[in-house]
């Protein structure tokens, strides 16, 4: 007898997938009740310490909602190059690359250039940033048919070595004392928050989400990724360019990354500094495959997972042990993850037919 | 799951509605940059906190923030749950102590000295801890045989160079053919790395290995392999026993204490502040018994007379370890040019990574 994974033949539903999530989540809450008991922690005052630093104030939740900012905007790109099949974890290299090409312009810029064409040239040159680093694999993948996991996965690290030398050197800020910090840029260039302290790049997120919608149900370029993606021989047939899909599909979802880099500098740091991000490329990706790919589900993810973030730092001041937290955070992904996996995968036992 | 989220904004906007009354008592809240284990930098502030607490202050503490914009998260979360002194105790939280600090006008910060971002609320302190180390000098001077002296550092900013310095010249002042060769570790932590550049200072000749590190890696190596060692941060003896000659300790405790004082009778004053070995906040770790008392009794001299401002040992003239003349003749060596240094004594072999 054997068990095996298999993919289902169709699509789950919204309402099933809720389903298995609620599930996950009970799971996630049950063990993290037990391993709390034995660590001799009260489990509901600490999950509800975990829920209050998520969600529990207006001031968490804009900052929760903040921080889903860069994690959504990395997976909706990392979403939109699963359509044609293509696997970006290059979302952490390209977020630095788009805050280094952001904070180039913004230091460049004259102090007198007007507001908003200062955030949308800080902006832009993100999404270009972004765009170029994930061009250093798509032109591969596509003209040598190198695998962009490995290239993107790899570029993260020259990336952030980069970055690192830049802070340290050409780029340190000769007032932070030798501090790895930037100067910081113009102040036209920075990103002021919307509805109270939420982030302002949050209706970018917003329209993110939006445009996947809209690619996914409207455009012949989304019709184009998917095709190529699902059935590359009937792709060809039907004369769609591969290297462009390839090219156009890798550079848009790296674009997006870049985009979140440079938010985070127009937003929220206003400089160029290591330690910009806390892995939120990484995390990009997990939020992408959780939501199944779906521009509404990666919203809430994203959210959701940035509260889980950010109750694990009020656990602590809870006097929970910062450990404890991560192994908290660690339960209820895998959890989630499970579930959100056996929503797309069935469990089936093979009776073996002898050998 | 949508429902959940949107319920617990409701829950939130309300809960958010109960301000804390305003003569409610002053609680504390303190940020790590490392684990409170480290048994160095973060410890010692952990010390100073559990201090408070003996002294009837309400504190709490999230460790292992990075410092970047989750800083800035952390503390509202702190200020949203009453804690209305915050001791953000790592230098790079500056910039987003100031932008809570800004918001948050009736709550007071304490950060990490030298200031680059200021506010009428924030105050940001650290210890004239070069003082201390010029007296592990005379100890490592007097105690070394092969003449040959390691330090293992951080990272090349100035307060560690100056650390160096000092300790340098507090080696040939006893000991004028005695040479003091560094390696940075480039990090604050990084136990592996710290502890192998202490083994390779071993296996090059040198038997006492000084550190300016967050934790006791260095040390615990330097005695693996034989050699005496010279704590840091705090007193590292208990970790390895009479072979640990001394070293500095930070005393954070009377400091922190005044400082909470300073915001109860409104006398908060907002800048830098430097203790040192005159108010304690630098300190000497317990001298070894394998030290002379005719060692011991020098190093008590010298330290009455610097905390006492008879005796200055930054005397001139003074030469870089490239033969440049840093301080010419008849010329003092004032704070503000150590939180500038960049340079390495004459004598020291090893380089300030450069720009």
């Amino acid at each position: 007898m054997r068990v095996r994974l298999e993919p289902r033949l169709t699509d789950p539903t919204l309402a099933a997938y809720a389903l298995r999530a609620a599930v996950g989540g009970g799971l996630a809450l049950a063990l993290s009740a037990g391993l709390l008991a034995l660590s001799d922690h009260p489990p509901a005052s600490v999950l509800d310490a975990l829920v209050r630093g998520a969600f529990g104030s207006w001031p968490a939740v804009q900052s929760t909602l903040s921080k889903a900012v860069p994690i959504g905007l990395c997976a909706v790109g990392i979403a939109l190059a699963s359509r044609a099949n293509l696997i970006n974890i290059g979302a952490e290299g390209q977020f630095f690359f788009g805050a280094f090409a952001a904070t180039g312009i913004g230091l460049c810029l004259p102090e007198d250039t007007a507001h908003p064409l200062a955030v949308a040239l800080v902006l832009g040159a993100g999404l270009l940033g972004g765009a170029a680093w994930a061009a250093l694999a798509a032109i591969p993948r596509a003209v040598l048919g190198m695998s962009e996991i490995l290239t993107t996965l790899m570029l993260n690290y020259i990336c952030l070595l980069w970055i690192n030398y830049l802070v340290r050197g050409p780029w340190a800020d000769p007032l932070t004392f030798s501090f790895p910090y930037s100067p910081p840029i113009l102040d036209a260039g920075q990103l002021g928050p919307v509805f109270g302290a939420i982030q302002g790049g949050f209706p970018v997120l917003l329209a993110a989400v939006a445009l996947l919608a809209v690619v996914d149900s409207g455009t012949r370029w989304g019709y184009e990724l998917r095709v190529a993606g699902d059935a590359p021989e009937a792709a060809r047939y039907s004369g769609i360019n591969a290297a462009w899909i390839v090219i156009s599909g890798l550079c848009a979802s790296g674009a997006l990354a870049g985009l979140a880099g440079a938010i985070e500098i127009s937003a929220t740091t206003g400089r160029l500094q290591t330690g910009l991000s806390p892995g939120y490329g990484f995390m990009g990706v997990l939020v992408a495959w959780l939501a199944g790919g779906r521009p509404l589900p990666i919203l809430l993810v994203s959210i959701l997972y940035a509260g889980l973030l950010n109750g694990g730092f009020s656990l602590q001041i809870a006097h929970i042990p910062g450990a404890i937290s991560t192994v908290l955070q660690a339960t209820i992904l895998i959890c989630i993850l499970g579930a959100g996996s056996l929503a797309r995968y069935r469990i089936r036992i093979v009776r073996s037919t002898t050998a | 799951m949508r429902a959940q989220i949107f319920g617990a904004a409701l829950l939130t906007l309300a809960a958010s509605l109960s301000p804390a009354g305003a003569d409610e008592p002053l609680k504390a809240g303190f940020l790590y940059v490392g684990p409170r284990a480290d048994a160095g930098w973060t410890a010692r502030h952990d010390e100073a906190r559990r201090c408070l607490e003996a002294a009837g202050i309400k504190t709490t503490f999230v460790e292992s923030v990075p410092e970047g914009p989750d800083t800035a998260r952390i503390e509202q979360d702190l200020i949203g749950q009453g804690y209305k002194a915050i001791f953000a105790t790592a230098f790079g939280y500056q910039p987003f102590t100031q932008k809570v600090a800004k918001q948050n006008p009736d709550t007071h910060f304490f950060g990490i000295a030298p200031t680059i971002a200021p506010g009428a609320n924030i105050q940001n302190v650290y210890g004239k801890l070069w003082d201390g180390r010029y007296l592990n000098g005379i100890v490592a001077g007097r105690m070394t045989k092969t003449n040959k002296i390691g330090f293992v550092a951080a990272q090349p900013i100035p307060p560690v160079i100056a650390g160096i310095n000092a300790f340098a010249l507090g080696v040939r002042s006893v000991n004028p053919k005695a040479t003091v060769s560094v390696v940075w570790t480039l990090s604050w932590f990084d136990p592996p790395a710290e502890k192998q550049a202490a083994v390779a200072l071993v296996e090059a000749g040198n038997d006492v290995i000084a550190q300016h590190q967050d934790t006791a890696s260095a040390l615990q190596g330097a005695i693996e392999k034989g050699a005496f060692a010279i704590g840091s941060e705090s007193d590292m003896s208990a970790i390895g026993g009479d072979k640990v000659l001394t070293g500095t300790v930070w005393n954070w405790c009377e400091l922190d204490k005044r400082l909470i004082k300073s915001v109860q009778d409104k006398a908060f004053r907002p800048g830098d502040y430097y203790g040192g070995l005159d108010d304690g906040v630098v300190g000497l770790a317990k001298m070894s018994p394998l030290v002379p008392t005719e060692v011991a009794k020098l190093v008590e001299e010298k330290r009455t007379a610097i905390a006492g401002g008879t005796f200055d040992y930054w005397k001139a003239p003074l030469k870089d370890n490239k033969g440049n003349v840093v301080l010419s003749e008849g010329k003092a060596l004032g704070l503000p040019d150590i939180q500038k240094m960049r340079w390495l004594l004459e004598g020291v072999s090893g380089a300030v990574p450069q720009k």
